[in-house]
């Protein structure tokens, strides 16, 4: 293939990686909304003292299986069409070098499109793989984003909050529906703050599910290109 | 007038061609004529003398500014170039700078490019201060007399067509563009390392502007390797600083604060972000397409053994037509091509 087609295909190929990116976020701007309305319902169910004292566990193990399952799916069957879309691009790139402009060596520009179609293969199990990786993390290790949240910034306030609540509670001043009120808009806080971390706004240590498929769609195209 | 490239050269560009454009079985990328099915190149597109003429009778909108023309001049002629230009939508090549032989659009419409660009440049200087202090290259003063320099380039090249001027005065302008060409593209690079990539891109316009003398002056001193040469690695310098103009990328990197994330403003406001940088991510886009067709229709012009300067001096000399044909391969004018 010549300079300028290699270019043209060049940008194809970036666009491919734009409009999938942009796809996976208003795609998972609306299941983080969805999500944030759904945990609403078990968040209604906390017990008082779950919610002043279990908020991390409550997350774990409600919250956390609740964003694997929705988002898991979803972000594979953007990543089947995306790599459904990056393969018809490359064989209409191939259609182009079967018949080159100029007698440049067809058939190894033709091997080279062949390459570039069985490199996106792959890359469904890789990114899903990549992609899944937060919730195996959320099981296996503290590392992840939620949890570390948990741990380093929201447990003082929870501490704070729970023995200013274990005072009122122990002498009576406090009326306990205001205190559960109060207790369950932090949770509610803070699921919505573990969802939208989980699925759009991670850390550069914890990227969200929309970060790392955006990170994947980058380097795929980078792949298909050098190919 | 084309010359001694009157068997080679078409002054129209082919009917079926345009009605291919129009039907969407060809498209327009830069310089080229391409077929979208099977991506061959049919043919290669020069401006002329008749379109800078066309371009500098108004502004440079030119859809707007052709049929103000038109309805005042109720030229025919005109009319017939201007639906030529208008239907392969080639004005805003000839504008950027990048088409081969930049000085054929003429030195007004070149200093009213280069103006624009280094408005562009003044606009984002303020907001660069901080950085501009650590980085000499990015001085106020320096910039501005780098802009002069490039001015001051295009007006030479257009005396360096009259017929005392030697081959010697071509050569100091491409080694001088070359020089100014590297200069901007340091900027580019500069701002590209200290900041967020889009301060660059009036940087990465210079730097295709005073490439695009660098390659005029080598063609038309005759050193069409040269010429080649410097269009290819324009173009992968082009590209190289546009790796990271990528729309999603872009997006993401400005996505609104997660404050509204999972709501529809959080959307709303990344669909604005999307209009935001699209139109400057399809610039670049363009930018580099057109780099790259100039390198190709040089790489034709040795294919079919036209010299630059030939090439040159058949669209300087053309004062009808605004565009100037060349085929490539075996090529039926009636409307089959290979």
């Amino acid at each position: 293939m010549g300079l300028f087609n290699r270019i043209f295909a060049g940008h194809k190929i970036d666009d491919w990686a734009s409009d999938y990116t942009l796809v996976a976020a208003r795609t998972l701007n609306q299941v983080a909304a969805d999500l944030i309305v759904c945990a609403e319902e078990e968040v209604t169910k906390v017990g008082l003292k779950d919610g002043l004292f279990g908020q991390a566990a409550f997350i774990q193990e409600h919250v956390a299986p609740m964003v694997r399952a929705v988002a898991e799916p979803v972000a594979s069957e953007i990543l089947d069409e995306a790599n459904t879309a990056l393969l018809e691009l490359v064989e209409d790139q191939a259609v182009w070098v079967r018949g080159p402009e100029h007698s440049e060596d067809p058939e190894g520009a033709f091997e080279g499109a062949r390459d570039v179609a069985a490199a996106a293969v792959p890359l469904a199990a890789g990114v899903a793989t990549a992609a899944a990786l937060p919730f195996a993390a959320v099981t296996t290790t503290t590392a992840w984003l939620g949890l570390v949240t948990t741990t380093v910034i929201s447990w003082p306030v929870v501490v704070g909050g729970g023995a200013l609540a274990g005072l009122g509670l122990a002498t009576g001043v406090f009326n306990t529906a205001k205190i559960r009120d109060r207790t369950l808009i932090r949770l509610r806080k803070r699921v919505r703050r573990f969802i939208v971390a989980s699925l759009i706004e991670g850390s550069e240590q914890s990227p969200s599910i929309l970060q790392q498929l955006a990170t994947e769609f980058d380097r795929a195209a980078k792949r298909a290109k050098a190919l | 007038m084309i010359g001694s490239l009157a068997n080679t050269l078409l002054r129209e560009i082919p009917g079926h061609l345009l009605t291919g454009v129009a039907s969407g079985e060809y498209r327009v990328a830069g310089s080229i004529i391409q077929s979208v099915t099977s991506g061959r190149i049919v043919g290669h597109l020069q401006e002329t003398s008749a379109l800078s003429s066309l371009l500098s009778s108004g502004p440079l909108a030119l859809p707007q500014m052709a049929l103000e023309a038109v309805s005042v001049i109720q030229n025919e002629q005109i009319k017939a170039a201007v639906a030529v230009v208008q239907s392969l939508q080639v004005a805003n090549l000839a504008l950027s700078g990048i088409s081969i032989g930049v000085s054929i659009a003429g030195t007004a419409l070149l200093a009213r490019r280069i103006s624009r660009v280094e408005q562009k440049v003044d606009a984002i200087l303020p907001g660069l201060a901080a950085i501009a202090r650590g980085i000499e290259g990015l001085r106020a003063e320096r910039i501005a007399e780098d802009f002069t320099r490039l001015r001051t380039l295009a007006d030479q090249v257009e005396e360096a067509w009259l017929p005392s001027a030697t081959n010697a005065e071509w050569t100091a302008i491409a080694r001088d563009s070359h020089f100014l060409a590297d200069s901007f593209e340091r900027r580019a690079r500069d701002l590209d390392d200290a900041s967020d990539r889009l301060s660059g891109e009036p940087f990465v316009d210079a730097y295709a502007l005073a490439s695009g003398l660098r390659i005029t002056a080598r063609l038309a001193a005759g050193q069409d390797d040269m010429a080649r040469q410097a269009a290819t690695a324009r173009t992968h310098t082009l590209l190289a600083l546009g790796e990271t103009v990528r729309l999603g990328r872009l997006v993401l990197a400005a996505a609104p604060d997660d404050d509204v994330a999972a709501t529809p403003q959080w959307q709303e406001r990344m669909d604005r972000r999307i209009e935001d940088f699209r139109a400057i991510v399809t610039s670049a886009r363009e930018r580099e397409l057109a780099a790259a067709a100039s390198a190709e229709t040089l790489d034709e012009l040795a294919r079919q053994e036209i010299s630059g300067r030939d090439w040159l001096e058949a669209s300087q000399s053309e004062t009808n037509s605004p565009l100037l044909f060349l085929p490539v391969g075996q090529f039926d004018i009636q409307g089959d091509t290979p």
